[in-house]
């Protein structure tokens, strides 16, 4: 293998032997005189822009200052190469070189795009969502950008052929992809209408799939380039030019204020209007989005076996079946509840409420789906698989629904039981049995229902009280499910760390079970604290982002470092 | 009139910045290519 230094020192003797026409050239002596000389070209250009910026006075920071610092990190960069030669440090002089030479090109960049694009900063008022959206959209940008450009010192770091740093590698990879994707998504949300910025997030997205999409297909090539001879470096660069101009466009246009932002408001109003199908009735009887949080706890059990991958075959029906048997129990659970969703705000518009379906139907079409779900988990997973999903359905449909809901505070407590359920019956369908880390999978949803569920009755309390469901806000107060939600929170976020101890999980689970766990305690703190509507909401949608987030840790973190 | 004028300096040095940025990035293309050639 080459060293850094090498790469340094090469062309300075590559172009030695340009000068003297007796030598015998090759072609790459050519190439590493070219960027020699590029090189010297680049840096006496952007001394002078330096130089320019700094007696340029009247012009905005933003123009003014990113020069300058490009001509300091010139300086920089120059004593890493001189060193890399002479004391041979090829790694940190690697990593270092095309990490410093992108930010000096983002320096220049944010200069000429600054020097461009007018400053519209002013015109947005003060306070209101647009102006919340839009800060939030400017953390996003830049966050994205950040983790755009660690990819470079990361990527050069795997020249050590280390695999941790090659795993950290495609960690941030996916982390990026992740990334750049949401940014493009909430630029077409917010803006648009700006074909810019809309088109430098697409290029940004594309960029990313891309890069990712042959990564992946390399990962399983024996011929394959390896990330040692940077052939990550181009596509990174270019992600990372196209991030930089998006995030200093980001700062410089406000999110407009009324246009767009009322989109979502017109397409709800609209939805009211239009009157629901039989099909989508009965389709939203199996409670869908519910399901899709249940199923992600699923599919995430099947990947943490130990037992690898499970083949897409099994995936599929264990999805399917546990689709069935949850939206069975769904809409059974319609069925019964009809006295109770007609008294409540949330739940009067549902079919069986407002009388489109019947409940008899209702209850039909559930036993109907939880008989297919048992048939279809018993024939391609396991028989214990499809045993779990009927004592779900029953926990579910008949304790819960019949039993603990109308009659018992605790309803929420001991009802949790059967929402976690599903990541059990993924692990028994992979595997056959139960071991210990199913159960604390179990045991953290168990823990976590409370705080997610409490927080809703929170909200919707005097829905609660008019149907006379003893919720626990209903039944102690709002002080009292407060400090109920925070306890539960710290238990959960215990049983969160479990897996570590038990050593079924890894340094990456670990890092975001901390993280997520920590930002969950700050929210349940703000709702035991101060309590208000919007701390509610918030620590609300935040539980459900979270459990699927951390069920994705721990396929992370499996799949990485089995 | 002066705004008119300060615009058009200001797009005219940004171009020139831009150019510059161009060359650095045709630099970073050329020294990953050559880094990707050298043997291993």
């Amino acid at each position: 293998m080459h060293t850094y230094s090498q790469t340094v020192t090469f062309p300075t003797t590559a172009y030695r032997r340009l000068l003297v026409a007796s030598a015998a050239v090759t072609y790459l002596h050519i190439l590493a005189g070219t960027s020699l000389l590029l090189h010297m070209v680049a840096g006496v250009l952007i001394a002078i822009s330096g130089a320019g910026a700094w007696f340029y006075r009247d012009a905005s920071p933003w123009v003014r200052n990113p020069p300058m610092i490009a001509l300091a990190l010139l300086a920089l960069h120059l004593l890493f190469s001189v060193a890399a030669i002479q004391a041979d440090m090829p790694l940190l002089a690697a990593v270092a070189h095309p990490s410093l030479a992108a930010l000096i090109w983002a320096c220049l960049i944010i200069s000429a795009v600054a020097l461009w694009v007018p400053d519209e900063h002013a015109q947005q008022r003060a306070g209101g969502r647009a102006v919340q959206q839009w800060r939030r959209y400017r953390g996003l940008v830049f966050g994205t950008t950040l983790s755009a450009w660690a990819l470079l010192p990361l990527g050069a770091g795997v020249a050590s052929q280390s695999a941790p740093l090659a795993a950290a590698y495609h960690t941030a990879l996916l982390l990026v992809l992740l990334l750049t994707l949401t940014v493009l998504w909430q630029t077409w949300r917010t803006r648009r209408r700006d074909r810019l910025m809309l088109g430098l997030a697409g290029l940004a997205g594309g960029l990313v799939l891309a890069q990712a999409s042959i990564e992946t297909v390399w990962a399983s090539s024996a011929q394959a380039p390896t990330l040692t001879q940077g052939v990550h470096m181009p596509p990174t660069i270019i992600l990372l030019g196209t991030l930089v101009v998006l995030s200093i466009l980001a700062l410089r246009r406000p999110i407009p204020a009324v246009a767009e932002a009322s989109g979502r408001t017109q397409r709800r109003a609209a939805a009211a209007e239009k009157q629901p199908t039989l099909l989508s009735d009965y389709i939203s009887l199996t409670k869908p989005k519910v399901i899709s949080l249940l199923l992600v706890t699923t599919l995430g059990a099947m990947f943490i076996t130990g037992e690898g991958m499970p083949s897409v075959a099994l995936v599929f029906w264990t999805l399917l079946g546990g689709y069935l048997a949850a939206g069975g129990a769904g809409a059974i659970n319609c069925a019964f509840d009809k006295n109770i969703d007609v008294n409540m705000g949330r739940t009067s518009r549902r079919p069986v409420p407002s009388g489109r379906i019947s409940p008899r139907n209702a209850l039909l079409f559930g036993l109907v789906l939880v008989a297919l779900a048992f048939a279809v988990l018993a024939t391609f997973t396991t028989m214990l698989a499809a045993v779990l999903a009927m004592v779900g359905v029953v926990y579910y449909a008949v304790i819960y629904t019949r039993w603990l809901k109308p009659n018992t505070w605790h309803n929420i407590v001991i009802g949790g039981g059967a929402g976690s359920l599903p990541p059990l019956v993924g692990w028994a369908a992979v595997t056959g049995t139960l071991t210990l880390p199913a159960v604390v999978l179990f045991l953290i949803i168990f823990y976590w229902t409370p705080p997610h569920f409490w927080a809703l009755a929170l909200v919707k309390e005097k829905d609660y009280a008019r149907a006379r469901v003893p919720m626990l806000p209903v039944v102690a107060g709002s002080e009292e499910t407060r400090w109920q939600i925070w306890l539960y929170s710290w238990q959960m976020f215990a049983l969160t760390l479990l897996p570590v101890a038990l050593g079924a999980m890894g340094g990456i689970y670990l890092v975001a079970a901390v993280v997520l766990g920590g930002l969950f305690l700050r929210d349940a703190w703000a709702v035991w604290r101060q309590g208000e509507q919007q701390h509610i909401w918030r620590l609300y949608k935040y539980s459900l982002l979270y459990l699927a987030l951390l069920f994705a840790a721990m396929v992370l973190d499996r799949v990485i470092l089995m | 009139m002066r705004d008119d004028n300060l615009n058009t300096k200001n797009k005219r040095l940004g171009m020139i910045l831009g150019l510059v940025a161009l060359l650095m990035f045709v630099v970073m293309l050329v020294w990953a290519y050559q880094y990707m050639s050298l043997p291993t």
